[in-house]
């Protein structure tokens, strides 16, 4: 099996995760990549994501893993792929790397325009013992404290950076913009933020790393 | 410009889907290469909706496969993005997010008339006088298409230029005259005014009084222009499959029909050409599921020479075919091994014989029974059927036989099926009597009758285990009437409800009744004058349109439809409805 890292930036930012499932499936198809198909009544192509990138922010390492046996597959999809997905490595392993399940956190760059005193206000803010998101929860408004999941910051006049939880718990970098912004009157854009890298939770290794050593 | 696209992309995070609004397709066409004209063709309701209209499809693609001319599309902003544009920023085109009133060329498809509010609300986003007679130089030519330039009239003064029929022929020469046009510093009614001689083209403000306009058709639909590259969608769209078109036209001569009348002759692919293109748009979309598009599509004459091939290749390549549009005579085994899905839809429209034959839609209860007996044996639990409410001599004991055919099914479904659960979904629509149709001098019922007949239905098919009833909305159906056959007194009312709020009027949750009467009452116009019947004699909006069927043909057909009298399918030999003054059928 392979496991195709991927940038998504430009117009497919707006592409909503369940609609990306299905722009994959089609791109495979145009490229005629034989991927296996899970057997049973409707036979479906057996792709594996990780969790899923907000709408509007873009990313830089995304992971699908597919069941084929080709390799060297990264030029032809990318010669049927969609506007602002691109595919930038592929790793070739006998075993499901299972990321979902062993990937804990993420980290992004954000693009701001902060004066020094909204650079001082935003340092305050992310060093509160606690920092309480009020999230939609299976239709219920649930209150969490996001502190610990923010692994590490930093906050510059252009630029923020930080490291936060991804996967089982997750906190979604749009959900800590919205936060600040609501709570600072900052106009940081979800639009100019990007996903860098993302972490394996048992050795805390760049999921590069890991695909590395695995393959 | 920087600013403005991220002021956009920030208005986009806020909305409701918005890969409606960005762009970025697979197979969008090169938009760089040198070019003259710009046109735009505008959809008036949301992406899922207008990308799933092959009419569109193959116009863009086909204009832009033409040297000189670039087009791009637009679609009716949802409400939520059009209340943060107003006023902020214009109405843009999806690939290079040019605004509108930037382009050449700025085409509207027509093909429902409870779109056109929807109209008005993409030339005031994109900051374009609604009135073709306020738009000056400085302004694009605004052109409209689709199944609704039959009866112009209503809309016609919006806009500048109609195309009446296919596009395919008459938009490419029009694109190349208006890129001449421009490239000699022509004046835009300069341009028009030479339009008037293209097929098909007709020109409210410099049309003669009395002069026919012939509608355009293309006369070899094998070599006419098809698309093999079709948009992808990023988002799932209404029928997110690819569409091959078999053919146009239909030969069952349903009298309440305009699609049957308005896209005759009836011209089918040659098998060969149909399953080339096919192939062709499987391999270059990537889609699972194609769905073989036409009026009847189980009346193609190639089908079951078509369907094998075919079928093999779909499964070889886990693809799903669809039949959409299968008359109940024409379904059978062969049809429904080749494409399983978890429901059929037929439409026996009249619930007896005797509706069925006013109507001219050929069914039997023989036909009815064994089609869906035969679905039942195949394994299927569910069924959709469609009927109309409000035709033309219909009563009581019409209503009657709807109610009996669903008790019969009933029965017969549990003869089959035994112990399983049987849905059987009952839609009404409202009967319209639409131009250029036999039926177009019937009038509609009113919407207190309307309410009857669905009441009577409701308390009726509610005692039958397993059947769902909906009914369409009664207030849209007497507008869309209205509109449909209304003269050029319309353009006020269509003015007046915009600007008393009203857009997306045919999406239920946003049709707003009360503000189309206080329209039409502030424009003078009496709703009763759109619905009642109109006299074989008089003068209709829509008579200086020639698309082929003569107006004889139809006063025949609506007199004999009267008298209960069928008309034979053409297939079975010509009924000399006049079309082929404008073109071959080539069955």
């Amino acid at each position: 099996m392979i496991t195709l890292r991927y940038k998504k930036e430009d117009s497919a930012i707006f592409v909503s995760h369940i609609d990306l499932l299905k722009q994959f499936i089609k791109i495979i198809n145009r490229s005629k990549i034989n991927v296996e198909y899970s057997k049973g009544f409707h036979p479906h192509m057996q792709l594996y994501f990780t969790t899923p990138l907000p709408v509007g922010v873009s990313s830089d390492s995304e992971y699908v893993t597919i069941y084929t046996e080709e390799k060297t597959i990264i030029d032809r999809l990318n010669e049927k792929s969609i506007g602002g997905i691109v595919f930038t490595k592929e790793y070739v392993s006998n075993e499901n790397p299972k990321l979902t399940k062993n990937i804990d956190k993420a980290s992004y760059v954000v693009k701001v325009n902060l004066t020094d005193l909204e650079v001082a206000k935003v340092n305050e803010f992310l060093s509160r013992p606690s920092i309480v998101l009020q999230v939609m929860r299976k239709g219920e408004l649930a209150e969490t404290d996001v502190k610990p999941l923010i692994y590490d910051y930093k906050v510059s006049n252009q630029s923020f950076e930080c490291t936060l939880a991804c996967g089982n718990p997750n906190l979604r970098i749009d959900y800590l913009i919205k936060k600040i912004n609501e709570e600072l009157s900052t106009d940081i854009h979800i639009t100019n933020s990007r996903k860098i890298s993302q972490f394996i939770s048992e050795t805390g290794e760049n999921v590069e790393d890991y695909l590395e050593r695995i393959k | 410009m920087d600013n403005f696209l991220e002021k956009y992309n920030e208005m986009l995070l806020d909305v409701s889907k918005p890969s409606r609004y960005t762009g970025g397709e697979y197979n969008t066409p090169n938009m760089n290469k040198p070019h003259t004209l710009d046109m735009c063709i505008c959809f008036p309701d949301v992406y899922e909706v207008g990308m799933s209209n092959i009419g569109v499809s193959i116009l863009y693609n086909m204009l832009n496969e033409e040297e000189d001319i670039v087009c791009e599309r637009c679609y009716a902003p949802w409400v939520d993005l059009g209340d943060k544009l107003k006023g902020n920023l214009p109405l843009l085109s999806i690939e290079t997010k040019k605004p509108l009133k930037n382009f050449d060329i700025v085409s509207f498809s027509l093909g429902f008339e409870l779109l056109y509010t929807n109209v008005l609300y993409m030339l005031d986003l994109a900051e374009i006088p609604f009135y073709s007679k306020d738009r000056g130089e400085n302004m694009p030519i605004i052109l409209a298409g689709g199944s609704c330039s039959i009866n112009p009239a209503p809309f016609e003064d919006f806009v500048d230029i109609i195309s009446i029929g296919e596009g395919e022929d008459c938009l490419r020469e029009f694109g190349h005259l208006v890129a001449e046009g421009k490239k000699q510093g022509l004046s835009k009614w300069k341009i028009l005014e030479k339009a008037q001689s293209i097929t098909g083209m007709y020109v409210p403000r410099l049309h003669k009084k009395g002069e026919k306009v012939k509608k355009a058709v293309v006369s070899d639909i094998n070599k006419s222009y098809y698309p093999s590259k079709p948009l992808v969608p990023n988002i799932e769209i209404v029928h997110d499959r690819v569409a091959l078109e078999l053919y146009r036209g239909c030969a069952s001569g349903c009298r309440f029909c305009q699609a049957c009348f308005i896209y005759r002759p009836i011209r089918e692919k040659m098998k060969d050409v149909a399953i080339k293109q096919a192939i062709n748009l499987l391999e270059n979309t990537g889609y699972n599921e194609l769905s073989l598009s036409s009026l009847s599509t189980g009346d193609y004459s190639f089908l079951m020479e078509l369907l094998p091939d075919l079928s093999k290749y779909c499964k070889e390549n886990h693809i799903t075919l669809s039949l959409p549009s299968l008359r109940l005579n024409s379904y059978d085994n062969v049809i429904s091994s080749v494409c399983r899905k978890s429901s059929l839809t037929f439409a026996p429209e009249a619930g007896t014989q005797r509706l069925r034959d006013v109507i001219n839609k050929n069914i039997t209860i023989d036909d009815i029974n064994n089609s869906i007996g035969s679905a039942f044996e195949q394994g299927y639990d569910s069924v959709k059927l469609y009927f109309m409410i409000g035709l033309p001599t219909e009563t009581y004991e019409d209503l009657d036989g709807i109610i009996e055919i669903c008790n019969h099914l009933k029965d017969l479904y549990y003869s089959i099926r035994k112990n399983r659960k049987l849905r059987i979904t009952l839609s009404t629509a409202v009967f319209i009597p639409k131009p250029y149709t036999p039926f177009q001098f019937t009038e509609q019922i009113s919407l207190e009758e309307m309410r009857n007949r669905q009441e009577y239905l409701y308390q009726g098919l509610s005692k039958i285990k397993g059947v769902d009833y909906h009914y369409h909305e009664s207030k849209s159906s007497l507008v869309e009437a209205v509109l449909a056959r209304g003269d050029k007194k319309l353009s006020k009312a269509i003015e007046l409800a915009y600007l008393k709020g009203c857009r997306f009027d045919s999406w239920s949750e946003h049709f707003n009744f009360d503000a189309w009467i206080e329209a039409f009452n502030e424009a003078g116009i009496k709703v009763e004058d759109y619905t009642r019947a109109f006299s074989t004699t008089e003068e209709l909006p829509w008579d200086f349109i020639d698309a082929g069927v003569t107006k004889q043909y139809l006063i025949k057909e609506y007199e004999k439809a009267l008298e209960g009298k069928t008309t034979k399918n053409c297939r079975n030999g010509c009924n000399g409805c006049g079309v082929t003054s404008l073109g071959r059928c080539t069955i």
